[in-house]
């Protein structure tokens, strides 16, 4: 069998990291957060990073605050995915990476962001100032 | 750098200030599309030249033993990963198994 890059007329395989970004629709105090803006932030960063991203519908979700007692805090979360070439995983665009997301965390009162890269899920909940 | 080293995973962590990093690749399953891709990969896999389909890269035929519940889960297993009527053997998923399990364990261990 052809490579499957060669069967498709496509350029060689580069996008084999998957990053994915949860973009709440609420704040920890249950207040709706201005969603549609933050994932189309979402959007420019990772395309501009990692070359072009895709968000998907909301789903329903729920988010446990262990510091605040437990408390189950409804969600719908966009998931907003890309492809990334590991190579282009470098300092400078963790750097653009992490100003987002502690952004998302600080502005929408989030008791944790979550960032999955690779396999594996990072949580932040201590924010960077600005 | 699709599954991570451990270092690689460090080191991202400190680049985005994360507080926890939760492994996802060593959970044991990530629910029903696990069996769904291990479905697919067994499909792609296995092929017919006439015979019995089997992966044509399989070159080495060996007895392994199992405990009598395990074998009876992978004939339970291999009978959800059949498609339109292809066979799969509880051996052919379990050799498929030990590869994966032999991958797995060679990343984790950074070789």
């Amino acid at each position: 069998m052809k490579d499957l890059h060669e069967a498709l007329g496509a350029g060689p395989p580069a996008g084999t990291l998957q990053v994915t970004v949860f973009i709440p629709s609420m704040d920890r105090d249950e207040q709706p957060i201005p969603q549609a803006s933050w994932t189309a932030e979402c959007l420019a960063v990772l395309g501009r990073l990692f070359r072009g991203a895709t968000a998907f519908p909301p789903g329903r979700g729920v988010w446990r605050d262990d510091e605040r007692g437990g408390r189950l805090v409804p969600d719908d979360t966009v998931l907003v995915t890309s492809y990334v070439d590991p190579a282009s995983l470098t300092d400078d665009a963790l750097a653009e990476l992490r100003a987002f997301l502690h952004k998302l965390g600080r502005e929408g009162r989030q008791g944790e962001v979550g960032v999955i890269i690779g396999g594996n899920y990072y949580g932040i909940q201590e924010y960077d100032m600005p | 750098m699709g599954s991570q080293h451990p270092s690689d995973a460090d080191k991202i962590a400190k680049a985005l200030g994360a507080d926890r990093v939760v492994s996802l690749e060593r959970l044991p399953s990530q629910g029903p599309l696990d069996l769904l891709e291990l479905r697919a990969d067994i499909q792609r896999r296995l092929r017919s030249t006439g015979g019995r389909p089997t992966d044509p890269d399989w070159d080495i035929r060996r007895v392994v033993p199992f405990r009598r519940e395990r074998w009876q889960e992978l004939e339970r297993l291999a009978k959800l990963c059949e498609l339109e009527g292809q066979r799969v053997s509880p051996s052919q998923l379990a050799a498929l198994l030990i590869e994966r399990g032999l991958e797995s364990l060679k990343k984790s261990v950074g070789h």
